[in-house]
């Protein structure tokens, strides 16, 4: 079974984000999708870059926003179920010495 | 209580804040030294800090601030847009983050969620903190891993090259001929990835590695075992 927190989600391509003073939108070239993003939406959706792993966010969430861990880790987990079950990330599975570790 | 270097801002502050329903200030210091003792009198709950162009340090304040023995809440008040200053501030235990370019109402509203034990950063900037933290975290993990490739007596010798001692003074302190003392201190540049022994001091600093490790310089060394004998 894969390390979920070892995974990393990567955005799809040919997706967008308009920004505006109080949201953001998420958009994709069809026009089919305007997905409202918050400030703390739009940072996660930023850092899926294949490369940050959830435990990062989780970490990096828990220390700017002065959250216990554990709750960090429900606020990743639920935006990132969002983007995933809307079909928006793709997860990278660990590769080489890091997958073995 | 308002932390501010600058007079005229800091009585703007003041007068600002204290027409704020459930706010009182509590004290108003103009100068960093009295930052500290001010807040460990008065206990405020929360402390504004403010350099402006007077330039504090508002990190190593935060710092000294969240060291009391009844620590307060830190509102800093930063230069806008600064990626660097906002992170060294929350690194240093700052609970939240305002641009001297946002409104009084903006601070005021950064006041009452810090209260409220949140932690406002100023509107664009949480993914680029957020990266931020997570770029340091990596390079933390990264030293940590390099560190702990070295011996315990390439510990020992390292701790010592921090303290500032010379390979003779090592190896007179360790029991180790200079020439001993010398490779091991190539091979430590090596293992760390670093070029000069001042590289590697900072290395160790930087990332706290030291204290991380308990590798106190001098712990294993002549003198200390003179004075375990002697005790």
């Amino acid at each position: 079974m894969p390390d979920v927190l070892a995974s990393r989600p990567l955005r799809r391509s040919g997706l967008r984000v308009e920004h505006g003073r109080e949201c953001h939108v998420l958009r994709d070239q069809a026009g089919s999708l305007a997905l409202a993003l918050n400030e703390s939406a739009l940072a996660l959706w930023e850092l899926c870059d294949g490369e940050t792993t959830e435990e990062e966010m989780v970490a990096a969430v828990s220390e700017a926003c002065k959250i216990p861990a554990s709750q960090a880790a429900r606020d990743v987990s639920e935006a990132l179920e969002r983007f995933t079950s809307l079909g928006l990330v793709d997860w990278q599975q660990p590769v080489g010495r890091e997958a073995s570790q | 209580m308002v932390a501010c270097g600058e007079p005229l801002l800091r009585e703007a502050l003041v007068g600002s804040l204290s027409v704020c329903a459930d706010t009182e200030v509590v004290a108003a210091p103009g100068r960093p030294e009295m930052v500290v003792a001010e807040a460990a009198i008065r206990r405020p709950e929360v402390v504004v800090v403010c350099g402006g162009e007077a330039q504090w340090d508002e990190t190593a304040l935060c710092g000294q601030l969240k060291d009391l023995d009844h620590p307060a809440r830190v509102l800093v008040v930063g230069p806008p847009g600064d990626d660097a200053a906002l992170l060294a501030a929350m690194r240093a235990g700052a609970d939240g983050y305002v641009g001297s370019d946002e409104s009084v109402e903006d601070l005021v509203d950064a006041l009452h969620r810090v209260r409220r034990g949140e932690a406002p950063i100023p509107p664009g900037m949480l993914g680029t903190l957020l990266r931020s933290l997570i770029e340091a975290r990596r390079e933390d993990d990264e030293a940590v891993r390099r560190f702990s490739a070295l011996s315990a007596r390439e510990q020992e010798v390292l701790a010592l090259v921090v303290a500032g001692c010379d390979r003779r003074e090592i190896g007179r302190r360790l029991y180790l001929s200079p020439h001993t003392a010398r490779t091991h201190i190539q091979n430590i540049l090596v293992k760390l990835g670093v070029h000069s022994q001042l590289e590697a001091s900072t290395f160790v600093l930087n990332h706290g590695l030291l204290e991380r490790f308990g590798s106190e310089p001098g712990a294993n060394t002549k003198e200390a075992g003179d004075a375990r004998r002697l005790g």
